[in-house]
């Protein structure tokens, strides 16, 4: 928006039109150490550096510069911290220093202030300083003592306590936050602001992302010419844009006459043709502009949403698949690896169980076959001994196929918390979705994009109404009303575009705002977390009791089977039988020793597969709270997620300066005596609503 | 701050050696063997240095440590990116000389290879967080370099009146008094657009009579003086819009800006009709120069500038 030269009613000394120059200024061109009597150019406008003070040994950086279209001199203040001039000081220390302006830094910028409005007091004097950050501190500090010079700063410093009057307004200082600037919110959160002399508005540039931090705080991020903007997302990827940030584009100025519309309205114009024109083509132009990007900024949103819907199931896959690792990784216990399929490593490990106890419980049977076929001589000495182990046996082999069907139960749960519980997680919202956070997204969005083409059509209309009525403005006014209203567009020769409803739609959708994925986390996981604990901790307990009873059998088993090694002997045993007994004995020893070893083998896997059972049991919390994260971008790709919020932030921003655009635009056309003026103040009213709901809708769609 | 030419520094401290660190420059040499004096005095802030030794070191930009360090690692590249950067967009062969820390990225210094002959400067943005240099993002302020290469042009096309303005401002530094910026400030540091040790070149946007001839230029970059003379549009010449900044030194470490040579060099160039139309702003500073802006106007300097110039139509 450029300032208007020559419009009636104007006063064009208001240094107020230079703000954006000057915080571009002071934003990006002081930082770079232009020469002496170098020439730059800010927003199509020449100045001359004509003079500056780089090597002040108090820290003070500043330069005097000349907008060589109105010959207006200005002085840019760099802050800079004495004491490491060039330390790349934290912002976060500016935030907890609060101010270390220093009293001689202070001192400097003002005599500088002085010097530089005698030197030049022929041509008019310094007509405006300007500074950011610390910069804007020493703005602030020459500024309270020369109320004559106009001042402005872009989130600047607190000054020393007690250099602010509550008392006094300092009309001629104006200073501009950006929204998520650390240093002012922390300044205002700490409610110190009082020490910023002036007025104070806020601008809608920067996004707060904290790795952003030093960029928001000079609202600069050089980047390519004249243009900056963050990137946003992936090259190549849905979603995949620029959000633009130059601070001096957020402020916000009228459109007749460039002065910043904060706190207040501009100036009483005359509306004549001329400036009905202006109008129309600020509409066509500026407005259109600005309200472009912002659909620009909500198309990269809707194609993030798009993107996630359209990746359904290779985000339902990743999470199984996610869900199966963490499941197998917790019990480090080989046995287990594979228990998420069927048929698993640990079934076929019991069916091996159970071909060593048929190995043993042969060998049992050849055991008693020995223990019942003694040699003959002995027969008399030997107490018929008979280890009697079928039924435990049999119970055992039971017990292992109980365990085996408990297994493929355990696995049947886990398949099927992956194929159902899983899929679960993403559901709910508003209308059931299968994909909660998308569909409402997409739900939300549709409405909204609507919306927005009527708010567009909408202004159009508008601009086109206003048009014909500054083209038609010398016939009479009155027949001019009237096909306004009357939505004809013939009257007496005169054609008026017509007004048509605009009735933006309402949105039933996002009501929770960005908060409705944390809600779908929390309902989600904990419906989730109570299935699946319902599922199968009944199963692995129940699988940890049979292991115990196979190992208490087992124990049974094993000194039954020991107990063959005692059989009683008579008194004595003849000394010549001594031999012959001996390998008898050694027999059945031998026999045990075969019948145990297989037991042996059994007992320690049993343990093993107690043991995993067992850490399951207390580790699936842990999993649940690993696994949590993973749903989370799951449901919707965290950093999407975050992309969309920024992008409808800086669409908001937009329709935030809008509104107060139409609002002045209102109180421009309002309270004229001709018809056709009330009536366009009418529209414009009309439109400046729904930009207000269409500025709500899309404010659900971020964070706060 | 990092040299991409060797060159021998020289230490500068509070008492210079006799004869020590001499200026790269041959224009300084001669009053190099006329100081006679033990101890110097010392510069009232160590932040200045005498303009005779500055080569540039020192040079930072705010907010530029940490950049600095990042950009040190990847300077071959950034290097590559610059030459390539100017070629494609400019046409123009250049030689990178220093890479400097800035705000979110790094300030590279160029020289134009051959004529037309200037410096400039291309910027790097730099993710302080990621320590990511961005040479795929490399730009430059499109008014900073069009002004440098329409410099360069002037420069060309109106050989003999700047030999004239050249020849003048040597002679005045022969004579030991006065003297300029050493080369090596104007490579590592310079980036103002058509420079010399003792003038740079600036332009306004309202400057067109240059414009035919840079548009020319940038279509044909090997086209001849002759043609580019040619489309030189005399007719839109202004002089407002064509400036020269000339900014001289003392010699002398200890020396005050002379009132004496000053109104004399101002009487001359007002009285001289042989050099370039445009308007003059000239600046006569003591022996020491800023070393992290390299500017060399400061508080007791003696300026013919705004809104005062010595205008030749």
């Amino acid at each position: 928006m450029g300032t208007l030269k020559g419009s009636p009613n104007i006063n064009t000394g208001i240094a107020a039109n230079n703000d954006k120059d000057l915080v571009e200024l002071a934003g990006l061109h002081a930082y770079t150490y232009p020469l002496f009597e170098s020439v730059l150019q800010v927003n199509n406008t020449d100045y001359t550096v004509i003079d500056t003070r780089y090597e002040d040994p108090t820290g003070l950086d500043a330069m005097t510069v000349v907008n060589m279209e109105t010959e207006e001199i200005s002085i840019i203040y760099v802050g800079t911290d004495a004491s490491g001039k060039y330390g790349n000081k934290d912002i976060l220390t500016d935030a907890q220093l609060l101010s270390d302006l220093t009293p001689a830094q202070l001192a400097a910028a003002r005599s500088y202030y002085t010097e530089m409005n005698q030197k030049f007091n022929q041509v008019g004097g310094v007509k405006s300083i300007a500074g950011n950050s610390l910069g804007g501190g020493l703005v602030g500090a020459v500024a309270v003592e020369n109320p004559e010079v106009n001042a402005v700063t872009l989130n600047p410093a607190l000054l020393p306590e007690g250099m602010v009057d509550p008392n006094q307004t300092y009309d001629n200082i104006t200073n501009y936050f950006s929204s998520y600037d650390v240093l002012t919110q922390t300044l205002i959160a700490l409610d110190l602001h009082g020490r910023i002399p002036g007025k104070q508005y806020e601008i809608f540039n920067g996004i707060p992302e904290f790795s952003k931090l030093a960029t928001n705080h000079t609202g600069y991020l050089r980047n390519e010419d004249g243009s900056q903007f963050y990137v946003i997302g992936e090259v190549g990827k849905p979603g995949y844009g620029r959000i633009y940030i130059d601070a001096d584009a957020h402020i916000v100025s009228s459109i007749w006459t460039g002065i910043p519309l904060y706190g207040g309205h501009s100036e009483r114009i005359e509306i004549n043709k001329e400036n009905l024109d202006i109008l129309a083509s600020s509409l066509q132009s500026h407005v259109t502009e600005r309200l472009n990007l912002a659909h620009e900024y909500l198309g990269n949103s809707v194609a993030i949403v798009e993107d996630e819907g359209n990746r359904f199931y290779e985000r339902l896959n990743r999470l199984q698949n996610t869900f199966e690792d963490l499941f197998e990784n917790i019990i480090s216990e080989p046995l287990f690896l594979g228990i998420t399929a069927i048929s698993n490593r640990l079934t076929a490990e019991i069916d091996h169980l159970i071909s060593l106890l048929n190995i043993a419980e042969s060998h049992s049977k050849s055991l008693n076959y020995i223990l019942n076929s003694p040699p003959a001589e002995l027969l008399e000495h030997i107490f018929r001994t008979n280890v009697s182990v079928e039924s435990l046996f049999a119970e055992l082999r039971n017990q292992l196929y109980e365990l085996r069907s408990n297994i493929q139960n355990i696995s049947r749960g886990i398949i099927n918390i992956v194929s159902d519980k899983i899929p679960e997680l993403f559901r709910g919202g508003k209308d059931a979705w299968y994909d909660a956070i998308v569909g409402e997204l997409n739900a939300h969005y549709g409405i909204v994009n609507g919306n927005r083409d009527k708010l567009l059509s909408h202004i159009s209309e508008f601009q086109k109404q206003v048009q014909d009525v500054a083209a038609n403005f010398q016939m009479r006014d009155q027949s001019l009303g009237q096909s306004i209203k009357s939505k004809s567009t013939h009257s007496d020769s005169i054609s008026v575009q017509g007004t048509n409803t605009y009735k933006l739609e309402d949105s039933p959708y996002m009501e929770l705002r960005m908060k409705i994925k944390e809600f779908q986390m929390d309902t989600a996981y904990t419906a989730f977390t109570a299935s699946t604990q319902a599922l199968l901790f009944p199963l692995l307990e129940k699988g940890q009791l049979l292991t115990f009873a196979v190992e208490s059998t087992l124990e049974i088993l094993s000194s039954s089977i020991k107990g063959a090694a005692n059989f009683a002997l008579s008194y004595t045993i003849p000394g010549k039988l001594i031999s012959l007994f001996s390998d008898f004995d050694d027999k059945i020893r031998n026999s045990i020793a075969n019948a145990l070893e297989p037991l042996d083998e059994l007992a320690a896997t049993i343990e093993g597969v107690r043991k995993g059972l067992g850490r399951l049991i207390v580790e699936y919390p842990t999993l649940l709270n690993n696994f949590r994260p993973y749903v989370e971008t799951a449901i919707f790709d965290n950093s999407g997620y975050f992309n969309v919020h920024l992008y409808n932030l800086a669409s908001i921003a937009i329709l935030r300066e809008m509104e107060m655009l139409f609002d002045d635009v209102v109180y421009q056309l309002g309270n004229h005596k001709a018809e056709a003026i009330d009536a366009l103040c009418e529209v414009s009213k009309k439109v400046k609503s729904n930009m207000g709901i269409l500025y709500e809708q899309v404010d659900r769609g971020t964070i706060n | 701050m990092h040299k991409k030419t060797k060159i021998l520094l020289c230490s500068v401290g509070i008492s210079l050696m006799l004869g020590g660190c001499s200026g790269m420059n041959s224009a300084n040499n001669n009053q190099e063997s006329e100081k006679s004096k033990e101890t110097q005095a010392a510069p009232s802030e160590e932040s200045l240095i005498s303009v005779q030794d500055y080569t540039g070191e020192g040079y930072a930009l705010p907010y530029g440590k940490e950049t600095d360090k990042i950009a040190d690692e990847s300077l071959d590249e950034i290097e590559e990116a610059a030459i390539e950067f100017f070629k494609e967009k400019y046409k123009t062969d250049v030689t990178v000389h220093n890479v400097v820390g800035a705000k979110d990225g790094a300030t590279v210094f160029v020289e134009s290879k051959g004529e037309p002959h200037f410096y400039t400067y291309a910027v790097v943005p730099i993710d302080e967080l990621e320590k990511k240099v961005m040479t795929e993002k490399i730009w430059a302020d499109q008014f900073q370099v069009e002004n440098a290469i329409k410099g360069g042009l002037y420069h060309m096309i109106f050989n003999e009146e700047f030999q004239q303005l050249d020849d003048y401002l040597e002679t005045i530094a022969a004579e030991g008094q006065v003297t300029g910026k050493t080369k090596d400030a104007l490579q590592n540091v310079g980036g103002h657009g058509y420079m010399t040790p003792y003038y740079f070149i600036a332009l306004t946007s309202k400057e067109e009579a240059i414009k035919p001839v840079y548009d020319l230029y940038i279509s044909n970059p090997d086209e001849s003086t002759e043609n580019l003379r040619n489309a030189y549009e005399e007719g839109s010449f202004n002089p407002e819009n064509f400036k020269i900044n000339i900014q001289l030194f003392m010699a002398d470490k200890q020396a005050e800006p002379s009132e004496e040579i000053f109104n004399q060099i101002t009487k001359e160039l007002e009285e001289m009709d042989s050099i370039p139309k445009g308007t003059y702003s000239f600046s006569l500073n003591d022996n020491f120069i800023d070393k992290q802006s390299s500017e060399g106007a400061k508080d007791n300097s003696l300026k013919r500038g705004f809104p005062d110039y010595i205008i030749k139509e």
